[in-house]
């Protein structure tokens, strides 16, 4: 924890330097002083971000969430069966660069304006990146974990509760750090979309207004929760990966 | 009895590591498979373990076809086979776990005194060092009382003062269950060491040389036996050592 908390008086005072540094040297309404936006911030916080808050780290949690449980056992499943991993990895290779926020407007026609639309493009983008990197450490695992339990007739199920999920887990936690900052790029987008809730909308909705306090104050936010978000599976990563 | 016959392990038609193999192990022996690195000991040690399917040939034990289903059989692979995110007393636990098959604390604590594992088996196997490793890897397989104990090179990566140890305490494990035992290794002091017959694999054929020095210390015989398996693998001496 201590660890954390150096990690982050060192980065605030970095971004906070370099940010009233610009500030200065700018002068002008377009960069504020960090000082005014967080005073700010302070002020407008629990009337007006809070709620805003709550709707993005919903739709990023239950995105990530579901992208975690369909692309952890897939991964598992396409690394471990070579009949798998050729009948699937094609796909994969076809639908991972395809630009999945251009299927937005479709997505919002079959699923609704609301918040289920917003977290599938989150789940669909993210779920790759976890599903391929899981697939490739599988694959590349050291078989010779696997010849006790096979010479004593384990059965599929064994393989994977004794070794392939333990084992896979600190490249889980390393690609849902990758997915996380995709997925916040990505909510940003989508909350600009049938939603007056979430940052992305809060961000949007002060530019357009030409409130540039307002706007850096969600932009600080939205950095904030990122950043908590990583600190969250730094936490995880040290209390469950003890080897 | 384990007996091997015709046992051709073929990957493609270039590579054929197992050609044709025949041998018998009686009960309660050691056999050392010995050959030169990448020659196919472990390829042969995987299809009698039912890791690989055979090309062809058979593998029985006690006149049963040898399989993961009909026989115990304790695999100790490579680098120890030990899983770094299990402590070591579930390492050890791990194989009885799994297939269902209980046993008593007395037995337990007897193999865990005997390797003096008493301090570490809460440890996770990084942290520990290769001796040590080595042994939970034998615990593991001693408390999983096989029919059959398959060892890859149990002792390669051990340096010269902790391997001898290390032999040392196996024989001495051995002599008290004496379950039949196929190990696999590039050393010819060790197969002399270990071995009731030794094996050598060479060009995937298989020579049976008996070794009836196990439980002397007759060096010129020994000496002599030494100078006949470098001779038969016809390569220099060093490279066996």
């Amino acid at each position: 924890m201590k660890q954390i908390l150096y990690k982050a008086i060192y980065l605030t005072s970095a971004v906070f330097l370099l940010w009233y540094m610009a500030s200065l040297l700018i002068h002008s309404k377009i960069i504020p002083s960090p000082f005014v936006v967080v005073a700010h911030t302070c002020n407008i916080f629990q009337d007006k971000i809070l709620i805003h808050c709550f709707y993005s780290l919903k739709r990023i949690g239950i995105g990530i969430l579901a992208a975690l449980a369909i692309g952890w056992p897939a991964g598992i499943c396409i690394g471990y069966f070579k009949w798998l991993d050729k009948l699937i990895s094609p796909l994969i290779y076809f639908f991972y660069p395809t630009p999945k926020i251009a299927f937005l407007p479709i997505i919002m026609l079959l699923f609704g304006l609301g918040d289920r639309s917003k977290i599938i493009i989150i789940t669909l983008i993210i779920i790759f990146q976890i599903l391929l990197s899981l697939r490739d450490f599988i694959k590349n695992l050291d078989h010779r974990y696997y010849f006790p339990l096979i010479s004593i007739g384990a059965k599929p199920i064994d393989i994977f509760i004794h070794i392939l999920i333990p084992a896979s887990l600190p490249r889980l936690l390393s690609s849902i750090r990758i997915a996380l900052a995709t997925s916040i790029s990505v909510l940003f987008f989508a909350e600009n979309f049938g939603t007056t809730y979430g940052l992305g909308y809060y961000i949007m909705d002060a530019m357009l207004r030409i409130n540039y306090i307002d706007m850096y104050s969600g932009i600080l936010i939205l950095s904030l929760i990122g950043f908590l978000l990583f600190a969250l599976i730094d936490f995880i990563e040290k209390k469950l990966i003890r080897w | 009895m384990l007996i091997i016959e015709h046992l051709t392990i073929q990957y493609n038609k270039s590579s054929i590591p197992v050609k044709d193999v025949s041998f018998v192990l009686k009960k309660g022996e050691i056999g050392c498979v010995l050959g030169l690195s990448g020659i196919g000991k472990t390829t042969l040690l995987k299809a009698i373990g039912g890791v690989i399917k055979p090309t062809s040939g058979s593998i029985t034990l006690n006149h049963c076809p040898l399989t993961p289903d009909s026989h115990l059989i304790g695999y100790v692979s490579q680098e120890y086979g030990l899983y770094p995110w299990k402590n070591a007393k579930t390492n050890i636990t791990l194989l009885n776990k799994i297939h269902n098959k209980p046993f008593s604390s007395d037995f337990f604590n007897e193999i865990i005194c005997s390797l003096n594992l008493q301090d570490i088996l809460k440890k996770h196997p990084n942290t520990l060092s290769g001796g040590q490793k080595q042994r939970i890897a034998l615990a593991r397989v001693f408390l999983f009382n096989p029919d059959i104990m398959l060892l890859d090179e149990p002792f390669s990566s051990l340096d010269e003062i902790t391997r001898n140890a290390a032999q040392d305490l196996f024989l001495m494990l051995w002599r008290k269950y004496k379950p039949t035992t196929l190990l696999v290794t590039h050393s010819v002091d060790e197969a002399l060491k270990l071995g009731h017959s030794i094996f050598i694999l060479k060009n995937g054929i298989m020579d049976r040389i008996a070794n009836p020095n196990i439980d002397s210390e007759n060096a010129v015989k020994k000496e002599s036996i030494k100078k006949y398996i470098v001779e038969k693998l016809n390569i220099g001496k060093e490279s066996l050592l």
